[in-house]
């Protein structure tokens, strides 16, 4: 049931960023040349809007390039560790994944709080940036759960091979 | 503790993470974490990170970089891969080694419309590789060409690792593509001339393939046309100062699924592909960019960044000694580190250090993406190597190594000519910005 939801949830992440947000930033910036060439209109706010949805497709990303394991890291010197060490480490990396997703849960939290207090909004169009955070605080609580999945996947799977191990 | 040893504390910590396979960017934001809390208390910590992750998440300059990986894969499947090749093999395919000078001017041209090295190798392995079995190449020179010739992808515009150079040291990245333009082609042209000279000294390494009269050569030409109308429409409209790279950036994007459209290359399924490929990297760069510039606005507190400078200038070394180190670093470093893990992890002491030393932002930025370039066909990493691999498997991964190794040492002249003659990067942008 988590696994299911879990993966549900990426996939919502991964189609808004498909289907919404990156077409929309495109359309966007299209629009900007079309109307300041053309028709001498820029649109005023489209620089800031541009910047805000990047900013929600950048955090939409995280959940798919954690599920594909995407996130860049150096296999070098790991490749040459026993299945044991290798184990280790790939625990210790979820709970860095954990504490990274904690973190961005706890600053967004914060500045969700700070936004709504202090009605933080776009200069050039009437955005409010509480949204943006708590958008935030739902990547980091989908990450969390991965790192979580993550760990008890790796967990289980060292507990089984050791169980294995004995039995040999 | 003094700051500074803090700080190289940190730095040391940061690569054992790094050496433990933690991700580059969870590392580097870990290690400034615990520096911040340590310099200054928690909380200050949490805010600089927010204040971090809103700068370099909306930050405009980054809007490029989701486009143009959109665009590239756009263009992969457009078919001008294919179109190109057709009609570089047409005109050079007779000559010997002419598969090889295809694979280079196809790689060129196909990397000024996708940016991507990666993509580069895949698509022209696939299309040459079997070409050049069936003409007897050499295996060695057929791999190691066309492994090679990816690398003109990240050098001549637009180029993925240049947007990124240009985001973190806030220099312009018109200038920065256009200074591409020269040392990519002048390499593409050394690459052929080295190719040409061996396999008229060694003819039976790479035989002519099939014969094409003139009439048949002209009449492949219009094939050119939406590649070459792709790169007019990019670095035309940066250059002649019609729209910045962002929106070139999104002008390109529209032509070739125009172009897309128009072949019947392009369906729902693709189209999602590659924005879910576009949003997927440009996720991945996020986190490393947040990561770094965190680590470095801690690191900034910690002074290091300053002493190393200091270091060096109370060393009295001549600038081009500094400069011949810091190739000698990255090609260290590029047997280690990727393409972004190089340039994230380097960037904070080595920019300010060339800057101090004279040397422009714009050369710098075309320097590093020539030593990352060289790191992509060198071992261990070499990715294109890798890619070359898998495209052609009955190849054994040393062969296409040994295949590369002459355009490795072409290469390496290439940069070595970029530090005795800077112009022939920052001849182009100056002509532009006068």
């Amino acid at each position: 049931m988590f696994n299911l939801v879990l993966t549900r949830l990426v996939g919502l992440t991964t189609f808004l960023n498909t289907m919404l947000i990156l077409p929309a930033l495109v359309l966007l910036v299209l629009s900007d040349i079309f109307l300041r060439t053309f028709f001498s209109a820029p649109i005023s706010w489209a620089h800031e809007l541009s910047g805000l949805l990047l900013l929600s497709m950048f955090f939409l990303a995280i959940p798919a390039c954690v599920e594909k394991e995407e996130l860049l890291s150096v296999d070098l010197f790991f490749r040459g560790l026993s299945p044991s060490k290798q184990k280790a480490l790939r625990l210790c990396s979820h709970i860095f994944l954990l504490l990274f997703s904690l973190l961005t849960v706890w600053q967004a939290f914060l500045g969700a709080r700070d936004s709504i207090e202090y009605s933080d909004q776009a200069y050039t169009i009437d955005i409010p940036f509480w949204p943006f955070y708590v958008l935030m605080i739902f990547i980091g609580l989908i990450t969390g759960c991965q790192a979580l999945r993550l760990f008890c996947n790796c967990f289980l799977e060292s507990s089984c091979s050791a169980q294995v191990d004995s039995k040999v | 503790m003094s700051p500074e040893q803090i700080g190289l504390l940190a730095l040391f910590i940061l690569l054992i993470l790094i050496t433990m396979r933690i991700p580059i960017a969870i590392a580097l934001i870990a290690v400034g974490l615990a520096g911040n809390i340590y310099l200054q208390n928690f909380e200050s910590a949490i805010v600089q990170f927010q204040l971090v992750s809103w700068e370099v998440a909306s930050n405009f300059v980054l809007v490029t970089l989701p486009i143009f990986i959109w665009m590239g894969a756009l263009a992969q499947v457009s078919g001008l891969g294919r179109d190109l090749f057709e009609c570089f093999n047409r005109w050079f395919g007779r000559i010997p080694g002419g598969l090889a000078m295809t694979s280079i001017s196809c790689s060129a041209t196909f990397g000024a419309v996708t940016g991507s090295s990666v993509a580069t190798v895949t698509a022209m392995g696939k299309m040459l590789m079997p070409e050049m079995r069936r003409y007897g190449y050499n295996h060695a020179l057929a791999t190691g060409s066309i492994s090679a010739a990816g690398v003109l992808a990240i050098l001549i515009p637009p180029s993925i690792p240049l947007v990124f150079y240009a985001a973190w040291t806030e220099t312009s990245l018109g200038d920065l593509f256009i200074a591409g333009i020269i040392p990519g082609v002048l390499l593409a042209v050394m690459f052929s001339i080295y190719v040409l000279v061996r396999c008229m000294l060694k003819p039976e390494l790479a035989p002519g393939g099939q014969h094409y009269s003139l009439s048949e050569k002209v009449a492949v030409l219009p094939k050119l046309f939406p590649a070459m109308s792709l790169m007019l429409i990019v670095l035309g409209s940066i250059y002649g100062g019609y729209t910045t790279p962002t929106e070139a950036a999104s002008v390109g994007l529209a032509w070739v699924f125009l172009l897309g459209l128009i072949r019947k290359r392009i369906s729902m399924t693709i189209l999602k592909e590659s924005i879910a490929q576009s949003t997927l990297l440009s996720g991945n760069i996020f986190l490393l960019f947040l990561g770094g510039v965190f680590f470095s606005r801690f690191m900034a507190q910690t002074d290091v960044t300053e002493l190393l400078v200091e270091n060096i200038a109370t060393l009295g070394s001549s600038s081009l000694s500094v400069m011949l180190g810091l190739l000698v670093l990255y090609l260290i470093l590029g047997a280690v580190l990727d393409t972004f893990g190089m340039i994230i992890l380097t960037l904070p002491f080595v920019f300010p250090l060339v800057t101090s030393l004279g040397y422009d932002p714009v050369w710098f930025g075309i320097f590093i993406v020539m030593m990352i370039e060289l790191s992509l066909i060198t071992p261990p990493i070499g990715i294109n190597v890798f890619v070359m691999q898998r495209v052609a498997p009955e190849i054994p991964l040393m062969t296409v190594f040994k295949g590369a190794l002459p355009f490795v040492l072409i290469s390496l002249l290439m940069v070595l000519l970029l530090l005795a003659f800077p112009q022939i990067a920052l001849w182009l942008p100056a002509q532009m910005n006068t």
